[in-house]
């Protein structure tokens, strides 16, 4: 343990090296949630029910996304890939008395506390100053379940993140299916909008990949727009989901240890 | 020699002179085209034959982004039928003006995003040496041709919207519409030229582009859905509204003459401030380059 708390020092301080970067990361955020919370604003000044959310119900959806956003996409799995290309470096790690994926999963968690701390404030005094009104949980056991589901999504993230990195170990050119699956992964799982507001189509189709289960569903449990049972089947099902990206991880991984060469130091 | 003669060989002095500034203007002309085709050649090499994945994920990547606010747009509309008292082809001339806008300038000045690595690894003073002008070949290191395989669709779908806009589109309005939206591109040059100088002075690997790009972003959705302080801002302090905004507004018969001069005025002002902070910042250079 203590070993890890060492390594989650180093990347804590890493972090605090480049604060501007930091900053910039944080202030990036907020620009998304202005124009989010604006044109959510603008749609409801018209009407009091909309794609099955109240005024209330869609502003804390917008702010809790930008939340889960910094805490569940903000990711170091990235870098996996670069290391893995980096003439030797991920081979070091392989000597070091640590387990790969708990290093990464520690530095995974700096950086989500480290994402989630400046803008849960920030977020905290954007409410206060313009009196933002926003929907509570509809019980302590919807903040359990939604706690739980957070937990199990930033799993799925870590796993997915890995997976995509494996690449690394085939060809160097890995940012570009980085950049597609981010992408992709964040609509379908609402970070820029709920799923609701989609052709009931695309909705069933997105519905039936792991993606939602990273924002939509968590934030649904919270707002109590599931009934109990529903929220534990949906937990159930993320669970499902997550063993089966740990599997594959696992899997490619196995696979692609033994096609890894090291040259260099 | 009299007053005749003195006139007659003042007036083939000063045709020759201008004949030669003619010759030299487009001899220039030409070279930085060649310069610039050149570049272009060596990036898409780089991108599309060496690396064809990674350029397919790119692409693949930005058309997803692009398909997906596109949907999301509509299917919005499809049930408010109105934003901020635009109509849901009219909303999509706004986005397809900002994806326009947008894509455009990421094609011509990409490498404003690579400047501290170019700084870093000592290209800035080989650059230096080149004699072209510094400042359009630091600008023209990194033309993106990615961005030109997502403009076509761009063009296409921007054509299809705004030939189903209820407004009637005079010639007026559609010459103002593209000559604002080159005001734009000046602006968005404007922007990325103190973006470079600020890096040049600062001689850091600089993240201001990203919060240029998320502004921009601002301008998805037209800028009346903002409150009266952030409209002034993107009008004034940070022109994104001046650059996407105008152009559709005028072209949906919204925008008053005064403001049309106005945002060309911002674009010319913008452009000599940051002529001016390029030629500050390159004075204060110095190499940090191994």
């Amino acid at each position: 343990m203590k070993k890890y708390l060492a390594v989650g020092r180093i990347a804590f301080a890493n972090i605090l090296q480049y604060r501007w970067e930091y900053l910039l990361v944080q202030a990036r955020a907020i620009l998304l949630l202005i124009t989010l919370y604006f044109l959510w604003t603008q749609v409801f000044k018209t009407r009091v029910n909309l794609f099955n959310f109240n005024r209330e119900q869609i502003i804390t959806y917008v702010f809790l996304a930008t939340i889960l956003r910094q805490f569940v996409i903000i990711s170091a799995t990235d870098q996996i890939a670069a290391e893995l290309q980096s003439w030797g470096k991920f081979f070091s790690y392989l000597l070091r008395p640590i387990g790969y994926f708990r290093y990464w999963f520690t530095v995974d968690l700096v950086y989500k506390f480290a994402g989630l701390i400046p803008i849960s404030l920030i977020i905290f005094i954007f409410v206060r100053v313009f009196n933002i009104v926003l929907t509570r949980p509809a019980g302590v056991f919807y903040i359990l379940l939604f706690a739980i589901s957070v937990l199990i999504a930033i799993l799925i993230y870590f796993y997915i993140g890995i997976l995509v990195s494996t690449a690394g170990f085939w060809t160097s050119q890995v940012w570009g299916l980085q950049f597609l699956v981010v992408l992709i992964l964040e609509f379908s799982a609402g970070a820029y909008f709920p799923l609701n507001v989609l052709p009931s189509n695309l909705q069933f189709f997105i519905k039936l990949t792991p993606f939602p289960y990273l924002l939509y569903y968590p934030i649904s449990i919270f707002l109590g727009k599931l009934s109990y049972l529903q929220s534990i089947q949906a937990i159930l099902i993320a669970t499902l989901w997550l063993f089966t990206i740990f599997l594959l991880t696992k899997f490619v991984w196995g696979k692609g240890l033994k096609a890894y060469e090291a040259w260099g130091g | 020699m009299t007053s005749a003669m003195q006139k007659n060989f003042k007036f083939h002095f000063c045709e020759a002179k201008l004949r030669k500034i003619m010759s030299n203007f487009k001899f220039s002309i030409l070279k930085y085209c060649k310069v610039w085709l050149r570049l272009g050649k060596m990036r898409f090499q780089e991108y599309y034959i060496q690396s064809r994945l990674h350029s397919l994920f790119l692409i693949s990547g930005k058309l997803v982004r692009f398909s997906f606010f596109f949907i999301f747009i509509i299917a919005l509309l499809t049930k408010t039928q109105t934003l901020a008292g635009f109509s849901l082809y009219q909303t999509l001339l706004f986005f397809m003006t900002f994806n326009l806008i947008d894509i455009t300038s990421q094609f011509f000045f990409r490498s404003a995003y690579a400047i501290g690595n170019m700084i870093n690894k000592g290209e800035v003073d080989f650059i230096l040496t080149q004699p072209v002008n510094s400042l359009f070949r630091i600008i023209s290191d990194n033309i993106d041709l990615l961005d030109l395989a997502t403009l076509a669709p761009v063009i296409a779908v921007l054509g299809l919207v705004i030939a189903r806009l209820q407004t009637p589109i005079t010639s007026t309005n559609f010459i103002l519409y593209i000559l604002l939206c080159f005001n734009a591109l000046l602006i968005a040059f404007s922007i990325h030229v103190a973006i470079i100088a600020l890096s040049i002075l600062t001689q850091e690997i600089s993240s201001e582009i990203w919060i240029y790009r998320d502004l921009m972003t601002m301008a998805r959705f037209p800028v009346d859905i903002y409150s009266r302080s952030i409209q002034f801002a993107l009008t004034f302090i940070i022109p994104i509204a001046v650059m996407v905004s105008f152009p559709a507004k005028v072209l949906l018969e919204v925008l008053s003459w005064q403001w049309i001069i106005l945002a060309f005025l911002i674009g010319a002002i913008s452009f000599g401030a940051s002529i001016r902070f390029w030629h500050f910042a390159l004075r204060k250079y110095s190499s940090i380059s191994t």
